[in-house]
């Protein structure tokens, strides 16, 4: 789902940002001629392969980028669904979003490479009608400097119950949902438990995080990077984002804590409301042609559902576990809350994160 | 001066001072009217403002519902249909929108989204809101519709009672909101949006408005109890504040507690007044405050008037007095010593037609009565207002300046020393009256012979004031004449001649004549002395002389002259004028039993001081007393004085038993009846008789036959005791001793000094002493002075001694001083 973002906007001026889009959105909608909108985040996908696109289609891809998924509902939420033409986006909220009828229902024919491609885990063939498709696959780790460390942390328990030198040293997904689960994971809990019980503990386990996190946010790519500066020193990480941080990077070291994780799938849809859904199949359609799959899954160190793809991928990339966790039970799938749970875990964490 | 300046000034302050008082009184009485009308302004602004605080807030959360609820977000919110999607799709931008309001108002302390029912869809929540805040929420909704207004706002109270309330403001949303279509579902909510915001900082704001000093604005319930942003209770001032409550926006004048207030209260929305309150003390305070002001003012006023004042006190008052002054003082001078300009400014003074010139004539008319006075004066002081002849003082002044002078001029000088014979006999048959008209006529005789005689030429040059220094009276009968440029000294025996002539006529005092004589003493300068002080010794030398041969002639002095005799002559002068002044004083040396060294009596001693010639004792004194016939008089001044020492040392509880005094045989004499006089000082005095001692000398008993047996038998009789001093020095036999009525013995000092170092004194004394034992006399021991006199005496039982070794005779202070000390030590003792 994910993509360290180059961004390095204060709290504030997304917020400034939130504001504006309305406006944006606007100014696009008369100033394009063919083109494509994505709302993705920034970085998940090859531009070479991109300008590839444009070039070959005569046509302009532009790109809109979110830093997590709340704010990418937010977004949605202040468009109603309209002012783009494809995103990319968190599996579990296709059935909401269709519900809401966002998305574009068409059939797997219509985009014909759409062949290769798999349920994630399931490894189910896709159906016949559909509204997302599978785009990478992956799950969360702990990315952390060995330097600084005394030791490497092996439990969710040494990220969210850190030891006192680490006091403002710990970034956090701003994603309520996702850290909500890996704090019941710490615990103990099922991912999915929604027991009101565990959902107390988890919260106070967050509570009491508080002090030592210096952001609720995804780590940075570069030389903004806070990591690589060395004032964080652990960071909960995407998998993939974690691989392109630490190229090159030897202090840096990451694990799948003990307890397991969270695997996630992100997807790929096209908007009801987007007048260039055909542009949008083609595009999709390109995007899963085995080699460009294969290239693309090589530039974002995700795993990828294309089947073809991965068999073009070399053995070096299949083997890695950062990017194809162990599938044993402790790696469980993430599914949609409930929405009462969704609220609460939203209420909770933005009393959080002020 | 200064004294008149401060007077002036004390006058007038008060003509100044009351004034400003008044003016003070008026000016408070104007200040308190304006200061009511700018309080009463004052209150009825600050309750405006604070009122207008309150809308503002209240129409900007108005205006913030009216954006949100126009907000696509909660229009799509309320399109969805199932609240699944609802929450998965729109809870978190909704959040989001709330929290942006709430960042830029940080004074809504909740935001919230409620359905038709009521039900919380959407909520956030300030962070540091303390407790939970559950909105009466079902009530609000009823009471909407019935409100008729577009929203509904209302004052809640805090759930926590000390803390401030809120104020909620709750909108509708429905289909309407939206679009200005009429849709079929026209008047049905679709929920509601509210908006809670504290009010502490606005109550906060209220109460920090000052009106005046102290006059506050608060924040009150529709029941009158104060909004507080703090707990602090405060009985009195929920008083004050529900009383505020009958009031209305027009101020008011309340009592509470015996204290009054201006007080206000206006409504600025249901179940919110805000009250005003004033302290009229403050009133009183602003009273003090322009007492401040007016009591500096004054001071100032007072300060310029109190300058301006002394500036015209001093020229118009002090200035002409001290010129007066200084006129008066010049008065007092002589003419001569004044300058011409301080004459041209008297007369100047005198010219002036104020006061001050009359007061500068009548200076001048005292000073003419003053002069004549002090002429007066000096003839008397210079002169002896009986005869008008020089007195003694001019005589001796004159004496000086002469023989000054002839010293110069190397001649010779005369003084004649004239005592008049036989004048006493007419002073004491006929009168002072007649004495004095005899005495002119003496002077008178005296004048005349001189009045031939040119011999005192020059003696006028000597003052203006003496008119006549021919002849002088230094003495109630005796003269002095000086003769100047003396040729021959035959030349004095020739004038002195003339002058006992002159006395030959008898004087007559009415029909009475008789015969007086005069003796004439010449002493000559520079043959007999070199000062006045010798001459006049040789010329009262040289008189006697011519008394002693006769009277009624001259004699020069004579250096052959009895020097002695003259002396003894002078001496007994000197006493009778001693006696008359008190130069014989009394000592007192203590008696002291040897027993217990008890203080049992004190004998009196006569001491004289000669002006002259010093101490004189009474071994030289009182025989030429006797010789005299002074010593009856020395005798009774003794008693008196005694007695009357006596008196008062009983009047200061410190009185000896007893005070021993000496008496002379020649005070049995039949002339004088001792007993009587003792007697009549006793009781003078109120005394009794055993308080004194008489001691009388071995030898004058012994040998005199002066002293009857009757005479001492009456002195007993008084209840006086009798000692017999000097005992052992005049051979006394022990069959007189037996007879007469004696009661002590005073063994003579000769022999207690001869203890020490010889066996015979020794022994008579024990002899003496075995002797009084025998007879029961009591022994006195004089003139002890050794411890080892002492222990003899003690141990052969020796009652009495008396002498240095205890104390020598004190003065009566220092006989005081003892006698206390004894006292004290005495009651010591006894305590």
């Amino acid at each position: 789902m994910p993509a360290g973002s180059l961004m390095k906007h204060s709290r504030q001026s997304i917020v400034g940002l939130r504001a504006l889009i309305p406006v944006l959105l606007l100014i696009f909608s008369f100033a394009r001629a063919e083109e494509l909108r994505i709302l993705t985040w920034e970085d998940y996908i090859d531009p070479e392969l991109v300008t590839r696109f444009e070039q070959e289609n005569n046509t302009k891809v532009r790109f809109i980028y979110y830093e997590d998924d709340d704010e990418r509902d937010f977004i949605l939420a202040n468009t109603d669904g309209s002012g783009f033409d494809i995103i990319v986006f968190d599996q579990t909220m296709t059935a909401p979003y269709t519900k809401n009828g966002w998305l574009h229902l068409f059939r797997r024919e219509e985009v014909p490479n759409l062949v290769h491609v798999q349920m994630p885990m399931s490894n189910k063939p896709l159906p016949e009608e559909l509204t997302s498709i599978p785009y990478s696959w992956g799950s969360i780790g702990l990315l952390y400097r060995k330097d600084k460390l005394t030791s490497p942390p092996e439990s969710w328990m040494d990220f969210f119950r850190p030891d006192d030198y680490l006091r403002n040293r710990i970034l956090v997904i701003n994603t309520a949902s996702t850290t909500f689960r890996l704090a019941l994971k710490a615990l103990g809990f099922s991912l999915l438990s929604e027991d009101p019980d565990h959902i107390a503990k988890a919260r106070q386990l967050l509570r009491e995080q508080r002090p030592f996190v210096r952001a609720y946010r995804n780590i940075l790519f570069g030389e903004e990077s806070e990591l690589i500066a060395g004032k964080v020193w652990i960071a909960m990480a995407y998998n993939g984002d974690a691989m392109t941080v630490m190229e090159g990077r030897p202090e840096l070291g990451f694990i799948f804590p003990k307890e397991g994780s969270m695997l996630w799938t992100d997807s790929i849809a096209i908007l009801n409301k987007s007048s260039s859904k055909t542009l949008a199949k083609q595009f999709i359609n390109y995007l899963n042609e085995p080699e460009i799959n294969a290239q693309n899954a090589e530039y974002i160190q995700y795993a990828t559902p294309n089947k073809a793809a991965n068999e073009l991928l070399p053995k070096e990339f299949l083997d890695n576990p950062t990017i194809n966790p162990p599938q044993t039970d402790r790696f469980e799938v993430d599914r949609i809350p409930s929405s009462s749970m969704m609220r609460d875990m939203i209420k909770y964490f933005i009393q959080l994160n002020p | 001066m200064l004294q008149l300046k401060t007077k002036v000034t004390l006058l007038l302050l008060p003509i100044i001072v009351v004034p400003m008082i008044v003016i003070g009184i008026h000016f408070y009485d104007r200040q308190a009217d304006d200061l009511l009308k700018e309080i009463d302004l004052r209150i009825q602004e600050e309750m405006k403002i604070a009122g207008e605080r309150v809308h503002s807030r209240i129409s900007i959360a108005r205006g913030n519902i009216g954006l949100i609820s126009h907000s696509h977000l909660i229009r799509q919110y309320f399109n969805l249909e199932t609240a699944t999607q609802r929450f998965y799709l729109y809870y978190r931008p909704i959040l989001e929108l709330f929290r942006s309001y709430q960042q830029v108002f940080p004074e809504y302390i909740s935001i919230q989204l409620l359905d038709q029912d009521g039900t919380e869809q959407v909520r956030i929540d300030a962070s540091e809101t303390p407790f939970s805040l559950e909105l009466p929420v079902q009530g609000l909704i009823e009471d909407y519709p019935q409100s008729g207004a577009r929203d509904l706002t209302r004052i809640i109270p805090s759930p926590d009672v000390t803390a401030a309330p809120y104020l909620v403001v709750l909108k509708a949303i429905s289909a309407q909101t939206f679009t200005d279509w009429n849709t079929d579902r026209q008047f049905e909510s679709a929920g509601y949006i509210v908006i809670v915001t504290r009010l502490d900082d606005l109550i906060k704001q209220t109460e920090m408005a000052r009106i005046g000093q102290s006059g506050k604005l608060y924040m009150l319930s529709e029941k009158g109890d104060r909004y507080s942003f703090s707990d602090s209770k405060n009985e009195s001032l929920a008083r004050i504040l529900q009383s505020t409550m009958n009031l209305g926006p027009a101020t008011a004048t309340i009592s509470i507690d015996g204290s009054s207030y201006l007080a206000g209260n206006t409504q600025v929305m249901q179940n919110l007044h805000i009250a005003a309150v004033w302290p009229m003390s403050e009133l009183r305070e602003s009273a003090i405050n322009l007492a401040r002001q007016i009591s500096w003012l004054t001071l100032f006023v007072t300060s310029i008037i109190v300058v301006l004042l002394l500036i015209v006190i001093h020229t118009q008052l002090i200035r002409p007095i001290n010129s007066l002054t200084e006129f008066t003082r010049s008065l007092s001078r002589s003419r001569m010593d004044v300058g011409e300009s301080e004459h041209r400014r008297y007369r100047h003074m005198l010219a002036r037609y104020d006061e001050f010139g009359e007061l500068a004539k009548a200076f001048r008319e005292l000073d003419g009565n003053l002069r004549a006075s002090n002429l007066k004066l000096s003839y008397i002081a210079y002169h002896d207002n009986l005869t008008g002849l020089a007195n003694r003082h001019t005589f001796g002044v004159f004496l000086q300046k002469t023989i000054s002078a002839a010293k110069r001029h190397d001649y010779k000088v005369a003084l004649l020393y004239i005592d008049i014979d036989g004048f006493k006999q007419v002073n004491d048959t006929l009168g002072h009256e007649a004495g004095d008209k005899v005495l002119r006529e003496i002077a008178e005789r005296l004048n005349s012979v001189l009045r031939s005689e040119d011999i005192v030429a020059d003696f006028a040059s000597y003052s203006q004031h003496i008119t006549s220094t021919k002849v002088s009276r230094i003495g109630g009968d005796e003269f002095a004449i000086v003769i100047n440029h003396l040729q021959q000294p035959q030349h004095a025996g020739a004038i002195a001649e003339r002058l006992i002539t002159t006395m030959h006529p008898p004087f007559y005092v009415g029909k009475e004549n008789f015969q007086l004589g005069a003796s004439v003493g010449i002493s000559l300068f520079p043959n007999n002395g070199s000062d006045a002080q010798e001459l006049l010794k040789c010329a009262d030398i040289a008189m006697y002389q011519s008394k002693r041969k006769g009277r009624n002639r001259f004699e020069f002095y004579d250096r052959s002259i009895d020097e002695e005799a003259f002396r003894k002559h002078k001496l007994t002068q000197d006493l009778r004028l001693g006696l008359q002044t008190h130069r014989l004083e009394l000592h007192y040396q203590p008696q002291i039993r040897t027993l217990d060294e008890e203080t049992v009596g004190y004998e009196a001693l006569l001491r004289w001081h000669h002006p002259e010639e010093g101490y004189i004792s009474p071994v030289v004194f009182i025989p030429l007393a006797e010789e005299c016939g002074l010593i009856n008089q020395v005798g009774e001044y003794v008693v008196h004085e005694v007695c009357r020492q006596y008196r008062e040392w009983l009047d200061q509880d410190v009185a000896p038993k007893k005070i021993a005094v000496n008496i002379s045989p020649f005070q049995f004499s039949e002339k004088c009846n001792m007993a009587d006089y003792i007697s009549r000082t006793l009781n003078l005095f109120n005394l009794p008789g055993n308080m004194l001692e008489l001691e009388i000398t071995e030898t004058a008993i012994m040998q005199s036959n002066r002293i009857h047996m009757a005479q001492l038998e009456a002195l007993k009789e008084l209840g006086l005791s009798i000692a017999m001093d000097d005992f052992g020095t005049g051979y006394s036999s022990l069959a007189s001793l037996r007879d007469l009525p004696i009661d002590q013995l005073k063994i003579d000092k000769s022999f207690v000094q001869r203890i020490e170092d010889d066996p015979q004194g020794q022994g008579i004394i024990k002899a003496i002493i075995a002797m009084a034992r025998e007879l029961e006399i009591e022994v006195v021991a004089e003139g002890v002075e050794t411890k080892g006199q002492l222990q003899f005496l003690r141990q052969h039982a020796c009652s009495v001694v008396q002498g240095y070794y205890f104390s020598k005779p004190l003065n009566a202070d220092a006989t005081f001083t003892y006698l206390t000390h004894r006292h004290s030590l005495t009651k010591h003792q006894e305590g």
